[in-house]
């Protein structure tokens, strides 16, 4: 999900995009990978976005999910490197208009989402509302549980390509209009 | 109906087996676990059950005799059970269930001998041998209840269900080079040679509609797919599938079967079969041949399937080694089995709480269970 959000705010913001193979999934493989992306953002720009998950003892904040990651080193030039707070679903949830569009009708949607518990839940609840056509794809209902459904993310990176607008969204949310603003230059 | 829960004793390489059903159920395991031999218990009771050539003498033939089917491990028990539940769906319980249990005769010609048959429906026993007259004529034991139209009137409904059984492990070069290879059609049709013909036997608005529907599956999964049609070759009358790309300068030809890529052709075949029948669907790895990302989708494209059909959701079992598969979060993980060999064959499992624990935490299937295989699979190359 993160992927095709990155590759619409960098369209919107008007980077060239390359071509480049997924070369790691997850946030674990990410964090892993870091030095090497650092790397390659001293020869090209390199847009990542990681989710910033429930705050923890270790890791209360966004700046101090960037120092465990850097290990205090300077981040290159080139490297963009975004926290969603607090996952990239509250940047979804933050385009009104657009959210509107996929649920249909007036769902009552939070002005504030970089503050939610929980984005992802409040998305899947959100999401129940859908027609049927499109609920039994996105959304499992598992006894009283939600859980994301099969076309989940092929749904949602579709429908962020089509209609989410990271500017609109950028309005609601402050971790995505830094981004925003940052890519803009 | 649905297969609900399955109970196995001696069946190749299980000594012993007691595992759920869902609607969609994925079995995982390593290298030479079992994942085909278990597929193969429903091929079984489809091919006892069969109007046309069933029976359970022939079935144990064709899989090479009972000494070919015994689990190696069962040393002291020489037989071979399999109870099997269904119901109307998930959520009601299992109104039918069905035993078999069957050994070889010790005496004379050797044959498989029944050595218990019972049907319940709703708990009601429909049928329990043997009875009286199998005592009296102990050769009637060598023939199921089950495959005889004059004993399974009661319970007709289930023996259709098992002959309804569909296996598919398409290899897209028998269909391609069909002509050439000139191969014999095996019954049931397990590897896919016979699909075109399958696809010619549909009346033309079933088959048109049901090739729109397809076609609008593939060219949302396969990149610059348009669309597909079915024709006949006028020379030689032989039924063909032809598509057309959108990247194709405007009044370029449509592309026949033959020159598909192997992987659109498991899929359409896959997707096919999907809206043909009612009864269980076995799949074996239908990752094979296929791009990850499109991996990726087949449990949408089974869900969407299922959805467009106008009957009810078609129970799939399938077997799969594909991470990308797994991957996607969306998977019931209820309907996820682990085959995990042992000193004595295989035993079989449906996810712990720990592992439960970590699929809610957000992982997928595939980053929980698949290192388990892979270390399984590991320390049998340490040994090589």
């Amino acid at each position: 999900m993160s992927e095709s959000v990155g590759r619409k705010i960098a369209t919107v913001t008007g980077w060239n995009i390359i071509e480049q193979p997924r070369i790691s999934n997850g946030k674990s493989k990410l964090q892993k990978n870091f030095s090497k992306y650092c790397q390659i953002a001293k020869r090209e720009a390199v847009l990542l976005i990681v989710d910033m998950d429930r705050p923890s003892k270790a890791c209360p904040c966004p700046v101090a999910l960037i120092e465990e990651w850097t290990g205090g080193n300077a981040i290159p030039p080139g490297m963009f490197f975004r926290i969603a707070v607090r996952e990239v679903e509250a940047w979804l949830l933050a385009d009104h208009e657009a959210m509107r569009n996929l649920l249909g009708g007036q769902p009552k949607l939070s002005s504030d989402p970089d503050n939610m518990e929980d984005p992802k839940r409040e998305l899947l609840n959100l999401l129940k509302r859908v027609k049927k056509y499109v609920r039994d794809d996105v959304v499992r209902v598992s006894g009283s549980n939600l859980f994301q459904g099969v076309g989940y993310n092929a749904v949602l990176e579709k429908w962020v390509n089509d209609t989410w607008s990271p500017e609109r969204a950028a309005q609601r949310s402050e971790s995505l209009k830094r981004a925003f603003y940052r890519l803009h230059g | 109906m649905i297969v609900t829960r399955l109970l196995l004793r001696n069946w190749r390489n299980f000594i012993e087996v007691d595992i759920p059903l869902h609607e969609r159920t994925y079995l995982l395991g390593a290298n030479a676990s079992g994942k085909s031999n278990l597929l193969d218990v429903f091929r079984f009771l489809r091919d006892v059950s069969k109007s046309q050539g069933g029976g359970i003498q022939k079935a144990m033939h064709d899989r090479g005799g009972i000494q070919k089917v015994r689990c190696l491990h069962a040393r002291n028990d020489p037989e071979v059970r399999i109870e099997i539940h269904l119901s109307e769906s998930l959520d009601t319980p299992s109104d039918w269930r069905y035993i078999l249990a069957f050994r070889n005769e010790a005496r004379g010609e050797h044959r498989i001998s029944v050595s218990s048959e019972e049907v319940f429906h709703n708990d009601d026993r429909l049928l329990l041998r043997p009875d009286k007259e199998d005592t009296e004529d102990p050769a009637r034991l060598t023939q199921t209840a089950m495959e005889q139209i004059q004993a399974n009137l009661r319970f007709r409904s289930l023996a259709k269900h098992f002959e309804g059984i569909t296996y598919l492990h398409l290899i897209p070069q028998l269909l391609k080079f069909g002509d050439r290879i000139g191969g014999q059609l095996l019954e049931g049709d397990p590897f896919g040679q016979g699909f075109l013909e399958r696809v010619a036997r549909e009346p033309k608005h079933i088959r048109d509609s049901r090739l729109k529907k397809l076609g609008e599956s593939l060219s949302w999964v396969v990149p610059h797919f348009h669309e597909l049609r079915f024709i006949k070759d006028r020379a030689t009358g032989h039924p063909h599938l032809e598509a057309r790309y959108v990247h194709h300068r405007p009044g370029a030809g449509w592309q026949r079967e033959d020159q598909f890529s192997d992987g659109t052709l498991r899929l359409l075949a896959l997707l096919w079969i999907l809206y043909e029948g009612d009864s269980l669907l076995l799949l074996e790895e239908p990752e094979l041949s296929l791009n990850n990302s499109i991996v990726q989708q087949i449990p949408l494209l089974f869900q969407r399937v299922n959805r467009d059909r106008k009957k009810r959701p078609r129970q799939i079992l399938t077997s799969t080694h594909s991470e990308a598969l797994l991957s996607n979060e969306g998977i019931d993980p209820r309907g996820v089995l682990l085959l995990e060999p042992e000193k004595e064959g295989t035993s079989i499992r449906t996810i712990n709480e720990r592992e439960a624990a970590l699929l809610r935490d957000g992982f997928s299937v595939s980053e929980v269970l698949l290192p388990a295989i892979a270390l399984e699979t590991a320390k049998h190359l340490s040994a090589i």
